[in-house]
């Protein structure tokens, strides 16, 4: 089955919205490099250390490296994050990923001044033979069931299936990107000690190895990247739902 | 085995348990094109050739090879190696056998008609080939590959 793309980007986007749904973004560079496991967070962190001076291991560091390499679905997980005060950068054998901190989306312009260092901080590094996959994440959390406010839903004989619990995956492709999409409404947040219950719209896109340079297209691809899924996003709310969102444009 | 048996960070958000789907589904894959490319490998090289791609995408990352002198697979060279096998014939005689090599590429060989054996190398920039029958070596940039594949005799 062949993947479309099914969305209408509006003409006009916003460049604000009011609350800020956004939980998550992460820019995910994946790659391949010649270097071993043991040398890379030497050669990264000796590069960001003034900027991301904390670092924290993830519980898959402590696998051992013979059962990670067998395990395909392991190979682009992080096993390392380095913090600074605004973002985390998550970092395995064959990913690196910016990440912002949970409910502070510092707005597209300071995410990518800070992977516009980042690329060059890895271009100075010199360890990434090729890059195998560039992606953009946004996860967005909305209060209660977010499904009457979207343009995308399901239906049982006819007739919409709102208001029960629900799980929509769709995947598209939009060349030379493709994406993911998965909205629910049986989200449980971590909001520090307690969890929220709500609903998430968690959009991925990506370019693969053929359709990009990291350090010569790297950052126009992001983005592409992001600029698609800005667009997608707005697309799948209905008129009256954004309007409950304080929507300001340019 | 499941990834998912092992903790790796902590998620920013989980779905209900109701909606998880039940049992362990080792096999799904939900990358958009992922399924079309394992039919594809399958109806193009047939399942000796899926099994050597799967093998060489997933386990061949840096120093394998009995000296560890093999570089991991190349994903630019993967890629193109997808978009030959989707312009490519479906082959009428024996499927192409399929190679990784040292520097990473894969690279397919086949017999045509007349015994004309043909190897195609996908590199990160371009795909270089190989035509015995007449000794043509030559190289291609990878958005020519319709071209290429005029080129050669099909298997």
């Amino acid at each position: 089955m062949s993947a479309e793309f099914p969305f209408t980007i509006p003409e006009r986007l916003p460049v604000r919205i009011d609350p800020c749904p956004i939980l998550e973004a992460v820019l995910e560079i994946r790659f391949v490099t010649q270097e071993s496991w043991d040398v890379l967070p030497g050669l990264l962190f000796s590069e960001i250390r003034d900027r991301y001076p904390d670092q924290l291991q993830l519980p898959l560091y402590q696998i051992p490296e013979e059962m990670r390499r067998h395990e395909p679905q392991l190979a682009h997980k992080p096993l390392l994050q380095f913090l600074s005060r605004d973002f985390l950068i998550q970092f395995g054998p064959r990913v690196i990923g910016l990440v912002t901190k949970p409910d502070a989306y510092p707005g597209w312009t300071r995410l990518r001044e800070e992977l516009e260092w980042l690329l060059q901080v890895l271009r100075q590094a010199s360890f990434i033979t090729e890059g195998d996959r560039l992606g953009v994440r946004y996860i967005d959390f909305f209060q209660g069931n977010v499904f009457p406010g979207l343009q995308i839903g399901a239906q049982v004989q006819g007739a919409p299936l709102d208001h029960a619990e629900l799980s929509l995956t769709t995947a598209f492709r939009h060349p030379p990107l493709a994406g993911r999409l998965v909205v629910t409404n049986g989200a449980l947040v971590r909001r520090g000690e307690s969890h929220a219950t709500g609903s998430v719209l968690d959009l991925d896109i990506w370019a693969g190895a053929l359709d990009f340079e990291l350090f010569a297209n790297g950052l126009e691809r992001f983005d592409q990247m992001h600029h698609l899924a800005k667009g997608v996003f707005f697309s799948l709310l209905k008129d009256d739902y954004l309007a409950t969102l304080n929507p300001r444009y340019p | 085995m499941n990834a998912s048996y092992f903790p790796t960070r902590q998620a920013i958000y989980t779905t209900k348990p109701e909606l998880i789907p039940g049992g362990d589904l080792p096999n799904l894959q939900t990358d958009t094109g992922d399924g079309q490319r394992e039919d594809l490998l399958l109806a193009k090289l047939g399942s000796s050739g899926w099994g050597r791609v799967h093998h060489f995408r997933n386990y061949y990352s840096q120093g394998w090879g009995d000296r560890g002198q093999g570089r991991p697979l190349s994903p630019r060279s993967l890629e193109a190696f997808y978009r030959f096998l989707e312009l490519m014939p479906q082959p009428r005689r024996t499927a192409p056998k399929v190679f990784l090599t040292d520097s990473g590429h894969l690279e397919v060989c086949w017999t045509g008609e007349a015994g004309a054996e043909v190897q195609v190398e996908f590199t990160p920039t371009h795909t270089e080939f190989y035509i015995a029958a007449t000794e043509t070596e030559d190289s291609l940039p990878h958005h020519a590959m319709a071209d290429l594949l005029h080129m050669l005799p099909p298997p």
